[in-house]
């Protein structure tokens, strides 16, 4: 049996504890049932009717609400300790992927942006091509470490899109029509899948996606004749929100998610 | 407004009171609704503390030395089929600033018949 508007009380003590570390919640989360519990006891003792129990639950709950307000924003910053973070060494290795596969895409976009195709670069064209090779194949090791270290909690839809995202970029190397349309749509719905099962934050998410989006415009344009943006200064500039994306998703599988975020591990 | 360390609003001088009267009837340890009820008993209120208030205030009295706090067994917990308690213990600090509090709460009265008395 439970308190009349009980689980009111719970909800919002599951609402303002959301973020700390699990002890942390469930520290507040029992004592607050021990009350309620305590509570329930001495009302059927004194015979009191359930409206009156539930009136006294909801004052209590209401006139608290600025202390919990307070309580909770005094232990922000304060208990997600680095250590109550989630994270595993495979997961931190798929995240360096990311990073080198961002790093390795940014630093030739630019070079390529402000001195011209790799092509007519020379020697430095030799070392754009092969800093561009590391990225690709960091790529889809990262595309396929994501998979496989979340197999357990992504959907097939969203594995089946990382082999497009990974076959997008086989085809970036070889230059093929739509290969950055396949790469870009496939990461995104990889990610956002990444996001819903919480294992990375929903915010990198969304920014994953809008980036991959805004770097589609120019290719869009390219591909059905409405401009000629191809490796010029705008694309690469559309682009670059994406690529550094790519880092951010490195960084953030590295550090984790915070343990109370994110209960599950990965598989 | 930022208070004095180790002052003592109203409502912790409920509670180190209520645990100090429990404690006089012999109950060592008190959970937060033991104590809550004592408070509204003893100013012959209606209503229990609110549960944010209350809360808030004991984890302050923890932290400022005032109380201790353990987690009971599970196991009776669970015997008993409620949820776990915590149990707090007034400390000694708690009492030397329940004492301290209710000095300081007594002077300006103390000084009001001084200043009334025959020198």
């Amino acid at each position: 049996m439970s308190a009349p508007g009980g689980e009111v009380v719970r909800r919002w003590v599951d609402a303002y504890t959301r973020g700390l570390p699990s002890e942390a919640r469930a520290a507040r989360r029992d004592e607050i049932d021990d009350d309620l519990w305590c509570q329930l006891e001495e009302s059927v003792v004194l015979g009191r009717s359930a409206r009156s129990l539930r009136v006294e639950i909801l004052l209590r709950l209401l006139l608290g609400l600025p202390a919990d307000i307070s309580w909770r924003l005094s232990q922000a910053g304060v208990r997600t300790a680095k250590g109550e973070r989630s994270t595993s060494m495979s997961t931190r290795t798929v995240g360096a992927l990311w990073i080198v596969a961002g790093a390795a895409f940014v630093s030739a976009a630019i070079v390529v942006a402000v001195l011209g195709p790799e092509s007519s670069l020379g020697g430095l064209g030799a070392i754009v091509l092969a800093v561009g090779s590391v990225g690709a194949l960091a790529f889809v090791g990262a595309v396929f470490g994501l998979v496989w270290q979340f197999r357990g909690r992504l959907s097939r839809l969203s594995a089946l899109a990382g082999g497009v995202a990974a076959l997008g970029m086989l085809l970036v190397v070889i230059d093929a029509p739509a290969s950055w349309v396949l790469l870009a749509l496939g990461s995104a719905v990889l990610v956002w899948d990444l996001a819903r099962a919480q294992a990375i934050p929903r915010a990198l998410a969304i920014v994953f996606g809008v980036s991959s989006i805004l770097m589609l415009v120019p290719t869009g344009g390219a591909l059905f004749g409405i401009s000629d943006t191809a490796d010029t200064p705008l694309q690469v500039a559309l682009a670059l929100p994406y690529l550094l994306s790519w880092i951010a998703l490195g960084v953030s599988l590295l550090r984790g998610m915070p343990i109370a975020q994110a209960p599950l591990t990965s598989a | 407004m930022r208070r004095k360390a180790g002052e003592l609003v109203p409502l912790e001088i409920s509670v180190l009171d209520a645990a100090l009267d429990l404690r006089r009837r012999g109950v060592v340890e008190a959970h937060g609704f033991l104590l809550a009820k004592e408070m509204r008993d003893a100013r012959g209120a209606r209503r229990l503390t609110a549960y944010g208030t209350l809360y808030k205030a004991l984890e302050r009295l923890e932290r400022t030395g005032c109380l201790e706090s353990r987690w009971e067994d599970p196991a009776i917990a669970a015997h008993d089929a409620r949820p776990r308690r915590r149990f707090y213990r007034l400390t000694l600090v708690g009492e030397a600033a329940l004492a301290r509090a209710r000095q300081e709460s007594s002077e300006p009265s103390l000084g009001r018949a001084a200043a009334g008395a025959p020198s």
